[in-house]
């Protein structure tokens, strides 16, 4: 897996699609990882979930905890577990990429 | 060492600070010792000590369970924790000389607290002061320090003008923590980037 994250329109869709021309890609992976949030699955389960289908994929993830905590307890307890889905899929992937400004950094 | 930590929620940057503190204090322990492998020797020395300082507060089960979320994180590694939601400058009370090695987790709680205390709301300017002078008498005190804190300015909400007072307050003490810090860490998915200092990083769990 390659994992791709970075803020809202910071040009992870872009980036991905010049540098990892020819892979499969699976842009905004947090729409799906919602679903299995609002399932009431776990985060651990759901990255599990992720790795198997998306293993082999370029995998596009919005970084979404860096603003003030939510007052609403289900976006507040979201934004956490999807951070944590983040750790996991980052562990896995053999590559992570940060996006800020368009500019991507191997950081992993 | 001064290392600051930041990192959004569930970034991993609580693990990434316990891990940079421990290895600060084990080459003090060993140092002291005067052995490679503190672990291997068994020593322990009581002039070189380990705080975790704690300055989240519980108001709600949702709190408490992240407490004892870390609780169990930090559990068997040493540490003494300090129960300290404000007046950070109680630590040094605690701290006897430059050997002891501090983990203060974190400064948006401890800003939060001091701002938001007993019901008033203090001003920015204030809070801001009170911190910087807290922090600093901590920092002199201490042989190495590991400081978390949180990126909370990066949404788009528009928000009151408190809480606005309060993204700037926190904003203006990580920019000065930032400046006099040897490393300044952004964790990202679990993945520490190097903002300020080597481009080196020993964080070796995997």
């Amino acid at each position: 897996m390659k994992l791709i994250i970075g803020g809202k329109a910071s040009g992870k869709t872009e980036f991905a699609n010049k540098e990892y021309e020819g892979y499969k890609i699976a842009d905004n992976i947090n729409d799906l990882a919602r679903n299995l949030f609002d399932n009431g699955m776990s985060y651990e389960k759901a990255s599990e979930h992720i790795i198997k289908n998306y293993g082999e994929y370029v995998v596009i993830t919005d970084e979404v905890g860096n603003g003030i905590v939510p007052i609403d307890k289900t976006e507040r307890d979201f934004r956490e577990w999807i951070g944590r889905i983040q750790v996991l899929l980052a562990k896995e992937a053999d590559e992570v990429i940060r996006l800020i400004c368009g500019i991507g950094q191997r950081i992993k | 060492m001064i290392v600051l930590v930041i990192g959004g929620s569930g970034s991993g940057k609580s693990e990434y600070a316990e891990e940079r503190i421990c290895n600060f204090y084990k080459n003090i322990l060993c140092k002291e010792a005067k052995v490679w492998d503190i672990e291997a020797s068994n020593i322990k020395t009581k002039s070189n000590r380990l705080f975790y300082i704690a300055t989240m507060q519980s108001f709600s089960p949702e709190e408490d369970a992240k407490i004892e979320r870390h609780r169990r994180l930090r559990d068997g590694k040493n540490f003494e924790t300090i129960e300290q939601p404000f007046d950070l400058e109680k630590v040094t009370e605690k701290l006897l000389n430059k050997s002891d090695c501090i983990l203060l987790e974190c400064m948006s709680n401890l800003v939060a607290n001091e701002m938001f205390r007993d019901g008033l709301i203090v001003s920015e300017d204030i809070v801001v002061r009170k911190i910087k002078e807290a922090l600093s008498e901590v920092l002199q005190k201490t042989a190495d320090a590991v400081i978390v804190t949180n990126n909370i300015a990066e949404d788009m909400e528009n928000y009151d003008d408190t809480t606005n007072a309060y993204i700037r307050a926190l904003g203006k003490i990580n920019a000065c923590i930032a400046g006099k810090a040897d490393e300044v860490i952004e964790v990202v998915a679990g993945i520490p980037i190097i903002i300020k200092g080597e481009k080196r990083c020993p964080f070796s769990k995997e």
